[in-house]
């Protein structure tokens, strides 16, 4: 490590710059009553049960054909063997005729909390949808909307009014609010009774990579509190929009959807907390600007130096503790949109040069710091015996 | 009886400056400031360098322990200066 000497506050100073930078980044984010990040596309896990492992899909499709003896009639429960897939048509009852009552979904990573997400369910073949799609628990249906037909379905009270009795395709795009996070190990569960089934028709049912966008707001202005009627209203209405001018691909959607309401966020009360009517929002606002005015001000959350360090130190600590090599999901970032192309850690193997030349650096990196530390230990203990 | 004298109020002296230096980090109030950004950052460098060489899963324990072993030793050097200044009383 000599050509470090005299070099090192160059070193400090770029190292130092690049932090600070990244902190203006930071703190130049505009505050507003809520911001969204960036949307974020995922799959289906494609294991037979829960989450398993390694396997990912970003489509699934699940088709019948009674004349095919090899395909397995997949809307049963019970699915097993070669045909395992992550989405459940529980309550068929084959090969007698039977009605679709659930689909359970098990992304192929975790959705945060407080997510907006969108995802496109295509049928074909012969089949009779019955009613909406309805979700229950922490999961809400803020809107679907199949093909030209605007169905606007607030809240959990989703029912079509007519059905649907087709031999063509038929796609429906959802939004889905999530006030909890959704982990690959959980379901993103439709019930009603939603799809009639022809056992002597075939019947296809294909599924389409995700989308989702978290909402951070900002402390006290919703958390995971939920949306509000009249986001839900909100939400639907602009999503109607989008999917009827044209728009299909539900990354496409979300962020359209990000842009209307990112846009309109001066007028729009709608997302917000219950708790949050205009005069308090007020307040904050202010609060906020005299707060960014006076940077040292003695605010309520100003501590000790010292409590501080320790914060620091506790964070440090605790992201070498989670800090997982196979991990997608890296503490809400995931990996493969960072900007180092198309990098997916979850699936991809590095090569064996880089490995092993990085493995050499490192090794000569630590016995270079050994060695640097014996001789001060030795220095030291030769003062002693000075 | 002069030199323990010298002895006890130097040894005092530190002993306020220390207790000055203590005090003044628990008491001055600063506002909370956010890393997460760079706690975000180290979360994901770490990440990839795992990925690349996995070794680091078990060297960069041993880097920690070498540098925690380093500031050992500068804050033992630091306190072995104090004690000589405590202790030279010819001067």
């Amino acid at each position: 490590m000599a050509w470090m000497k005299g070099k090192k506050w160059v070193l400090i100073s770029v190292l130092s710059f690049f932090l600070s930078f990244i902190g203006l980044l930071g703190l130049s984010s505009p505050v507003s009553a809520f911001s969204f990040g960036v949307s974020r596309s995922f799959g289906w896990s494609n294991s037979s049960d829960q989450y398993i492992g390694s396997t990912y899909g970003s489509n699934i499709d699940i088709y019948y054909n009674p004349t095919d003896g090899t395909r397995r009639y997949y809307f049963v429960q019970g699915i097993s063997g070669t045909t395992n897939r992550s989405i459940y048509l529980a309550g068929g009852t084959q090969p007698s005729a039977g009605t679709v009552t659930s689909i359970r979904l098990v992304p192929n990573q975790d959705i945060p909390a407080n997510s907006l997400i969108a995802l496109d369910i295509r049928m074909y073949g012969r089949y009779s949808l019955i009613s909406g799609f309805s979700t229950s628990g922490f999961t809400s249906l803020i809107s679907q909307q199949c093909e030209d037909n605007l169905v606007h379905t607030y809240h959990d009270s989703s029912s079509l009014d007519y059905t649907f009795d087709r031999n063509s395709d038929l796609t429906c795009h959802l939004l889905v609010y999530t006030s909890s996070a959704i982990s690959n190990t959980q379901y993103l569960t439709f019930s009603g009774q939603l799809i009639e089934v022809d056992p002597t028709q075939s019947f296809g049912l294909s599924l389409n990579a995700g989308s989702y966008i978290n909402m951070i707001t900002e402390s006290g202005a919703g958390g995971s509190s939920g949306l509000t009627q009249a986001d839900k209203d909100f939400l639907a209405q602009q999503f109607a929009s989008i999917v009827i001018s044209g728009t299909s691909d539900s990354a496409d959607i979300i962020d359209k959807l990000d842009e209307v309401i990112q846009s309109n966020q001066d007028n729009i009360d709608a997302i917000n907390n219950p708790e949050w009517r205009d005069d308090e929002r007020q307040e904050l606002d202010d609060a906020q600007d005299d707060a960014s005015d006076t940077a040292y001000d003695e605010s309520a959350a100003a501590q000790s130096t010292a409590t501080n360090l320790l914060a620091v130190v506790g964070q440090f600590v605790t992201t070498l503790t989670n800090a997982q090599p196979t991990n997608c999901n890296i503490n809400g970032n995931l990996i493969p949109h960072l900007p180092l192309g198309n990098l997916n850690l979850c699936q991809n193997s590095p090569p064996s040069a880089i490995t092993a030349l990085g493995s050499l650096i490192l090794i000569a990196f630590v016995v270079s710091m050994a060695y640097h530390v014996v001789k001060r230990m030795l220095a030291l203990i030769g003062s002693f015996q000075r | 009886m002069g030199d323990v004298v010298k002895i006890i109020a130097k040894t005092a002296l530190i002993a306020v400056i220390m207790a000055g230096i203590v005090a003044i980090f628990a008491t001055v109030q600063v506002p909370t400031l956010d890393f997460t950004i760079y706690i975000q950052a180290l979360g994901i460098a770490l990440a990839v360098l795992y990925h690349y060489v996995p070794i680091a899963q078990t060297i960069m324990p041993i880097v920690f322990v070498i540098l925690a072993l380093d500031l050992a030793i500068i804050t033992f050097r630091i306190g072995m200066v104090a004690v000589k200044w405590i202790m030279k009383v010819n001067e």
